[in-house]
């Protein structure tokens, strides 16, 4: 009989709470479902279906991230409904790169309520007001309509002239630092 | 300050072996873009790839409940490496892998040292019965390493990613062949 091992986690990350939503650290039970998402139709805007290696790098790497730069992605759940929905976070892939701004709904029963858009919004806020942040950008797929809307409810512009990094056809969203930010 | 809690460290007579941090991110940059990595760097590596690998190597500790720990001399803290249990999700099986990133931490025994340290971690608190190294045939101081600590080849052994490999085999004190 193996001892019992402390199972390692994330520490220090925020907790953030809005009206229907909670967005906690991610965790290990969150990969097979992060994992179906990923395989799924749905990732056809962010570069998927991916395989279950390139799923397993990319959800590994939430956590090398945080670790990596101090800030990185939330899941969201629903309050009473407990189980990941999506994940929401700030992200800055290369080191001194602008920070970007991420949304995904991996649940398909969790869209059309406007929860993508509050767990952004909420993410938003926090990402500005403890970060530092003077801008910030994002990324959306030519036909992701629903990713668009939330850009442009984030106060996301569009930016002329540039092209996002991740796919062939989209619109890259700048943020300006809100004039008045607050935790 | 984020960091990974519950992560074990392990100290053999010179080292200590302990979770990867942010702190040991340019080390292993730099170590990727080197010829040191030449047997392991896929073709069309770039700073974002490297950059994923590592977040990787961190969030295995998490998915995995164990991973690779950063070789370290008693006494600082400063990377010198990555050995020990490592287990993507598309291996056919668990793995103690061992990368030298610092050419200073080669001709002492220190990676064995760091090796069997890891490795016993692996046998003895992780419950593995066996594990394998997977080597280019190319590598022959990974080789020497792989017969130093008593691993034999395997060929009949299923191996990731793409040819040449050869399989080492660990087998735990008193397990089956």
């Amino acid at each position: 009989m193996m001892p019992a091992l402390p199972r390692p986690s994330l520490v220090g990350l925020p907790v953030l709470e809005t009206e229907r939503l909670i967005l906690r650290a991610p965790q290990a039970s969150d990969w097979p479902v992060f994992l179906a998402y990923r395989q799924s139709p749905r990732t056809a805007y962010t570069g998927g279906p991916k395989k279950e290696h390139e799923a397993a790098e990319q959800f590994a790497s939430f956590f090398g991230h945080w670790v990596m730069r101090g800030f990185g992605r939330l899941i969201a759940e629903r309050k009473g409904t407990p189980g990941p929905i999506g994940h929401f976070g700030p992200m800055q892939w290369a080191d001194g790169a602008e920070v970007e701004l991420t949304w995904s709904l991996w649940a398909a029963d969790a869209e059309g309520q406007g929860l993508a858009t509050e767990a952004a919004l909420a993410m938003h806020r926090w990402a500005f007001a403890t970060l530092g942040l003077p801008t910030a950008r994002a990324e959306v797929h030519r036909d992701n309509a629903a990713s668009h809307a939330i850009a442009r409810h984030l106060g996301g512009m569009p930016r002329d002239g540039e092209v996002p990094g991740w796919f062939d056809h989209g619109s890259v969203y700048g943020f300006a630092r809100p004039v008045a930010v607050s935790a | 300050m984020i960091s990974l809690s519950n992560t074990p460290v392990l100290t053999t007579e010179r080292l200590v072996l302990r979770a990867p941090t942010a702190a040991d991110w340019p080390a292993f940059r730099a170590f990727m873009h080197s010829d040191r990595a030449r047997f392991l760097r896929p073709p069309d590596l770039d700073d974002g790839k490297v950059w994923r690998a590592f977040g990787h190597v961190i969030g295995m500790w998490v998915l995995r409940g164990y991973g690779s720990f950063v070789l370290t001399r008693a006494g600082s803290d400063a990377a010198m490496g990555l050995v020990g249990p490592w287990h993507p999700f598309d291996w056919p099986e668990p793995e103690i892998g061992w990368t030298v990133w610092d050419a200073a931490a080669e001709g002492k025994g220190l990676v064995a040292e760091a090796a069997i340290a890891a490795r016993a971690y692996a046998f003895d608190m992780l419950g593995w019965p066996t594990a394998v190294s997977y080597i280019d045939p190319d590598n022959a101081r990974s080789i020497a390493l792989a017969n130093r600590l008593g691993a034999v080849l395997d060929p009949d052994a299923a191996h990731p990613g793409t040819e040449p490999c050869l399989v080492y085999r660990h087998l735990a004190p008193g397990a089956g062949a």
